[in-house]
């Protein structure tokens, strides 16, 4: 049984592959409800990964705080010189390149959002969104 | 080994637990019946029309509702003579069937209304066959046919014996165009439609039913704000066309 204090390397990878896991969890909600066979399964599973990589951040903004905090913590025990087990290491290595792209799509998103709001600023935009 | 079990067993019940309680997934409602396992063809006793004009055939299901078109070179009356033959009337009963229009109810749910919709185009006419769960509860009059591309809002509620649904009319775009086509769908359903509005802000039309006349239906549209205007630089209030169906005794009054 994982200790919980000597789990944080663990918990932090977790939550951050628990963000990549939201397409698919979704993807098998929806083929269960269109049927709930494999075909079914494996059609909205495949759709869901498909549309829903991009806005991945919008969906999952509750998470956003937890990824971002597991990624310092990653990046701060990475920086460290104090000896540290193999498993460890190689856990937060992977905390934080794949918390990488999440990243990267949001920033991508956020400056999108800045760009339209400081855009509808000088010029009012006047319409349903 | 212990550590992988670990990482993917809690992040998949993070995911589970985060699509849950972020309402992510189907929201409690698992397709039967005519929606489930379709994989793109069509719900079990409703054939397709197969003479057709190459390449026309497309269609989609959402949550509760189901489409199929296509365009054939036949007139209207074909295509409706063509459903009213080949339907399977054990899945489906046929409770209207007119000009351009059919209506027909699902036996093992008569909640669920369908139809068939034809509109000419001179020399060819576009087929839309369409099925819409409008959560009707029981005792709903059988032969009031269902709208295409409406979804229901809420269930209906039942006021001293007037039944009382609200359709959404996203799907649609313009209320007028929606009331002309229900008051023809009403028609082809064996109903008279008494009073008809389909230019002024908010379209509407009375009707009565033709095998009996003291059951009577009103359909009013108009327009609701769902969520007002926060005053930003960007106007994001969000509204809906929106059509509340009445139909039992004196229903039009």
């Amino acid at each position: 049984m994982t200790q919980l204090g000597n789990a944080r390397h663990l918990i932090g990878l977790s939550v951050v592959l628990a963000v990549y896991w939201v397409p698919v969890v979704m993807g098998v909600g929806w083929g269960m409800w269109s049927g709930g066979d494999p075909i079914s399964i494996a059609t909205a599973v495949s759709d869901s990964v498909a549309q829903e990589w991009i806005t991945l951040p919008t969906r999952t903004v509750p998470l956003a705080a937890l990824i971002i905090g597991a990624t310092i913590l990653a990046l701060v025990h990475l920086r460290r010189s104090a000896p540290r087990s193999r498993a460890e290491v190689i856990a937060d290595k992977l905390t934080v390149a794949l918390a990488l792209p999440y990243l990267a799509i949001s920033l991508y998103l956020v400056a999108v959002l800045t760009w339209f709001y400081i855009a509808c600023k000088l010029a009012p935009c006047n319409f349903l969104f | 080994m212990r550590s992988v079990l670990f990482v993917g067993g809690l992040s998949f019940a993070i995911a589970v637990a985060y699509v849950v309680l972020a309402g992510l997934g189907p929201g409690g409602y698992v397709a039967a019946g005519p929606f489930a396992n379709l994989h793109g063809g069509l719900p079990s006793g409703l054939p397709a029309y197969l003479r057709q004009v190459q390449g026309t055939r497309g269609g989609g299901s959402g949550e509760g509702t189901f489409e199929w078109n296509a365009e054939t070179p036949d007139a209207p009356n074909t295509v409706l003579r063509f459903y009213e033959q080949n339907i399977d009337q054990k899945i489906w009963a046929i409770t209207g069937s007119g000009e351009t229009t059919m209506s027909f109810y699902y036996r093992s749910s008569p909640g669920i209304r369908g139809g068939v919709h034809t509109l000419e185009n001179g020399r060819t006419t576009f087929i839309s066959l369409w099925m819409t769960d409008l959560k009707l509860p029981a005792g709903y009059p059988l032969n009031f046919p269902g709208a295409e591309r409406v979804r229901p809002i809420g269930v209906p509620t039942n006021e001293a014996g007037v039944y009382v649904a609200r359709w959404e009319l996203s799907g649609i775009g313009d209320p007028s165009r929606f009331v002309t086509d229900f008051a023809q769908t009403l028609k082809d359903a064996e109903w008279d439609v008494t009073a008809l509005t389909a230019t002024s802000r908010e379209p509407s039309l009375q009707c009565r039913s033709r095998s009996s006349p003291l059951i009577t239906c009103s359909l009013r549209t108009q327009y609701e704000i769902v969520k007002p205007s926060t005053g930003g630089v960007v106007y994001d209030a969000v509204g809906r066309y929106v059509a509340t169906v009445r139909v039992g005794r004196d229903a039009d009054r």
